[in-house]
């Protein structure tokens, strides 16, 4: 799940954070991401039924 | 996800994020520290507050501003929440929702003013009324009420002192707003009313 704007995007597992973010076109010093609700750093490897959230660090709110 | 091979600068255990600002990584123990430091040094280095000072948070119900009240306390500071309902959509009802949780489940004062009821517009209708862009409208309307709440708090503040001064009992640390400015709210204060610090009235 991506904040602002609020979305849900499918993706494989099998790489890192740094890795997931490049591929969405996202900043990694302005995201912060959530994997199965624990904060996790850039070089933790997901799997492939892990949740993950994305947050931009600066959000303007609750959303 | 499998294990995370960063390791925490300070305690070397597994790590939950990466700063490249600090090129390091911290866990999550460590991390708030290094953000209870970095508040503190901003405090100390703009000349903010004092210890023991009475503080109006302006929280919008995001992450941000309810970690920054969250620290505040956490500091030691007297610190009150001022949410603004702004009146767009969902945002502005699940934002509430937040800010009213996280001062409930802490036991913490938050005033309310909501745009709508209190003032008869919202940040949409604002907009178009005045041909700004709705960010425009919000920032202007946020600036006017946090000044505002601030100076109520504080007027507030030093009606009750005046009640109750008594030999030992001063009236500082409220600030004197210019004469004038202190008109009585038309928001709705609820918890504990307790008077704002505002830069300069030390």
């Amino acid at each position: 799940m991506l904040r602002n704007p609020r979305r849900e995007v499918e993706v494989q597992g099998g790489r890192t954070v740094n890795r997931l973010l490049e591929e969405l076109g996202l900043p990694r010093e302005s995201h912060l991401v959530i994997c199965n609700g624990t904060l996790v750093p850039g070089d933790a490897r997901l799997a492939e039924d892990d949740t993950i959230e994305v947050r931009p660090v600066i959000s303007g709110g609750a959303t | 996800m499998t294990a995370v091979g960063s390791k925490c600068k300070v305690c070397k255990g597994p790590a939950v994020i990466d700063l490249p600002r600090h090129n390091a990584h911290f866990c999550a123990e460590h991390l708030q520290q290094l953000c209870r430091r970095q508040m503190a040094r901003a405090i100390d280095d703009f000349d903010m507050i004092q210890p023991g000072d009475r503080v109006l948070v302006a929280v919008s119900g995001g992450k941000d501003s309810l970690a920054v009240w969250d620290m505040l306390v956490e500091a030691g500071y007297r610190a009150d929440g001022l949410y603004i309902g702004l009146g767009i959509g969902e945002y502005s009802d699940e934002s509430g929702g937040y800010a009213r949780r996280f001062a409930e489940e802490r036991g913490l004062a938050l005033r309310v003013i909501d745009l709508r009821d209190d003032f008869g517009y919202d940040v949409p209708t604002a907009s178009v009324a005045t041909g700004r862009v709705p960010c425009s409208a919000c920032g202007l309307s946020k600036r006017r009420l946090f000044d505002q709440a601030a100076l109520d708090e504080v007027f507030q503040q030093q009606q009750n002192l005046v009640g109750l001064t008594r030999p030992g009992v001063g009236l500082a640390p409220a600030a004197s707003g210019p004469p004038g400015c202190c008109r009585p709210g038309r928001s709705r204060a609820t918890g504990r009313g307790r008077a704002a610090r505002t830069r300069g009235d030390r």
